[in-house]
């Protein structure tokens, strides 16, 4: 089973350091998942972030859509598709593993009430289904059967048919998240995995500090979601945080280490590493002699 | 019927109601699944904002070590794990019951034919009884899975505890503890599993070396101490046992009210005002700074 990881870098150069901050977080995990990236950005330093390099297909209204591309534009058996604003603290194993199976996954809650793409309640009784899934679609899994091509299938003519569905954002681009929470609550169809996997998320509702640094693997915090919870993701989606400092100094910190690691060879010791170890070594000596 | 269950209890003073609530707090707060119970006979606690079910009853006495495997008459689960009502977490508890799967019934400890443990020197329980070795546990974390082979178990044990003072145990209100009678029945009848101590399912920093780094805010629970031997130790269930008689302790309880609540007040996603200003001044500087 080939697994890959799927994400877009489209439009303005900052998605493309986003998306290049996702490729190489993973890789300083030491994340083995085939990497792909479909850009309108070929120019940008993509390797070794990124194993494979596609070109955007879809028209920019359509590019949520895109998403879910990856089973015709690739070989892979298993797709994780992650939004490009998002760094990685922990492997996918995981991930591939608890969706393996499972056909189109996301992680949320099923609602049916609130406020998610307009009135939940009202949305609800129009299409005639108790609840709809909320989820964040900065992830979703699905794999190569009939029945997920399949599903697939039906959600983007859910998408063609989004403004009818009375689904719309403020830009022209169409939505994705209710298409997909929308068709999962009528066909009974994909997995919504429970918040509380922590794949994902996007510290709405932080309560204190975000604990974030991409050197030391950190990611934790405190959050107002369904419940107050401690949280680690996985998945770190910057979501609001794109527009926060912090979220920044982490890509500037691994374009560095990248940087680092094409500069100095194997096993590299600064003279500072070389002089202090010179010195511990005087000092054992002379305290086991 | 369900899969899984937690319980615990708290009877008697209102301390115990605020140690429990503690606990249910505690795994509320790091996202644990499993359904949570309480047995309780004190009221004025808001038990059901940390527990799926409450049960309110009153404890014998002469039960009150064997009130922790009351769940298997009150609640219709698999596989239930009681944790004392002192207890915190910090880590989920889906190891812990993988651990303890088809086991029947589940301690953390280790075997032991020699030392003290209630007063008499095992080696001579050992003796009278002719096993070679006793379970040495502390039973704040029991796993058992309800059926006839743990019916068996416990009527072992309080066949044990009936003949304590053949074994010379320390008594507690009259009775011995129903750790050292669980674990010769474990002894006798090769029923239960032991969890070796290196799974740190539970600890409760006896010998502590240094500080206690203990932190419900950062879901931080760590330490050195110095047990059968010296550890650094992350466990998933700290067991206060006697740290509920230091501040520290109790500054975590508040801790964890004091989120709930912040959850009752606050709806999904809330950003403070000071959040709010903050997000539009970084706005403006990455904006600023990256165009």
């Amino acid at each position: 089973m080939k697994r890959i990881v799927y994400t877009l870098a489209v439009g303005k150069p900052k998605f493309a350091e986003c998306a290049l901050g996702l490729g190489r977080s993973l890789r300083l995990l030491g994340d083995t998942t085939h990497r792909v990236v479909v850009t309108d950005m070929p120019d940008q330093p993509w390797r070794p972030a990124f194993d494979e390099v596609l070109p955007v297909e879809d028209s920019l209204d359509w590019i949520f859509f895109s998403k879910l591309t990856a089973l015709k534009r690739t070989d892979a058996d298993q797709v994780l598709f992650i939004d490009g604003d998002s760094l990685a603290f922990r492997r996918l194993d995981d991930i591939f593993d608890t969706c393996a199976g499972k056909g189109l996954c996301v992680q949320g809650e099923w609602i049916s009430e609130g406020d998610w793409y307009g009135n939940v309640a009202e949305t609800c009784r129009r299409h005639g289904v108790p609840r709809i899934a909320q989820f964040n679609g900065g992830m979703i899994y699905y794999e190569r059967t009939p029945e997920c091509e399949a599903f697939i299938q039906t959600i983007f003519d859910y998408g063609c048919r989004s403004e009818e569905l009375g689904f719309k954002r403020d830009d022209p681009l169409i939505p994705d998240e209710p298409c997909i929470g929308l068709a999962m609550a009528q066909t009974g169809q994909g997995t919504l995995l429970p918040d509380h996997v922590d794949f994902q998320n996007s510290a709405v509702g932080l309560i204190g500090k975000l604990e974030l640094d991409v050197l030391r693997n950190r990611c934790e915090f405190l959050c107002r979601r369904y419940t107050v919870r401690h949280v680690r993701p996985y998945i770190f989606h910057a979501s609001r945080y794109i527009n926060y400092l912090i979220y920044w100094r982490q890509l500037d910190r691994l374009r560095e280490l990248e940087a680092y690691e094409s500069r100095h060879g194997y096993g590299y010791m600064t003279p500072w590493h070389k002089l202090t170890r010179s010195l511990h070594k005087r000092i054992i000596r002379w305290k086991t002699r | 019927m369900m899969d899984r269950a937690v319980f615990t209890l708290a009877f008697g003073a209102q301390k115990f109601g605020h140690m429990a609530m503690g606990l249910g707090r505690s795994l509320k707060l790091i996202g644990d699944p499993t359904p949570r119970v309480v047995l309780t006979d004190i009221d004025d606690f808001p038990w059901e904002n940390a527990f799926d079910l409450v049960i309110r009853e009153s404890v014998p006495k002469e039960d009150i070590w064997w009130a922790k495997l009351y769940a298997r008459e009150r609640i219709d689960a698999k596989s239930i794990l009681f944790l004392d009502g002192d207890a915190l977490a910090f880590k989920r508890l889906d190891p812990i019951f993988r651990a303890g799967e088809g086991g029947v019934f589940g301690v953390q400890g280790p075997w032991r034919s020699e030392g003290e443990w209630y007063g008499p020197d095992i080696s001579e329980v050992c003796a009278k009884e002719g096993v070679t070795a006793m379970p040495q546990f502390n039973g704040g974390l029991m796993y058992y899975e309800p059926g006839a082979q743990l019916e068996e178990l416990i009527a072992e044990a309080k066949d044990v505890s009936a003949n304590a003072a053949k074994y010379g145990w320390t008594l507690s209100r009259g009775v011995p503890a129903d750790e050292v009678c669980l674990s010769l029945a474990m002894a006798r009848t090769g029923i239960g599993r032991v969890f070796t101590e290196s799974t740190n399912f539970q600890n409760s920093g006896v010998g502590l070396i240094g500080r206690l780094d203990l932190d419900v805010m950062k879901n931080r629970c760590q330490y050195l101490c110095r047990r059968y031997d010296v550890q650094f130790v992350q466990p998933y269930i700290f067991h206060a046992h006697f740290y509920s008689k230091f501040l520290i302790y109790w500054r975590q309880l508040r801790a964890l009210e004091k989120l709930e609540q912040y959850e009752l007040k606050r709806p999904y996603g809330y950003m403070s005002p000071w959040q709010k200003l903050e997000r539009s001044v970084q706005r403006r500087l990455v904006k600023f700074r990256r165009g």
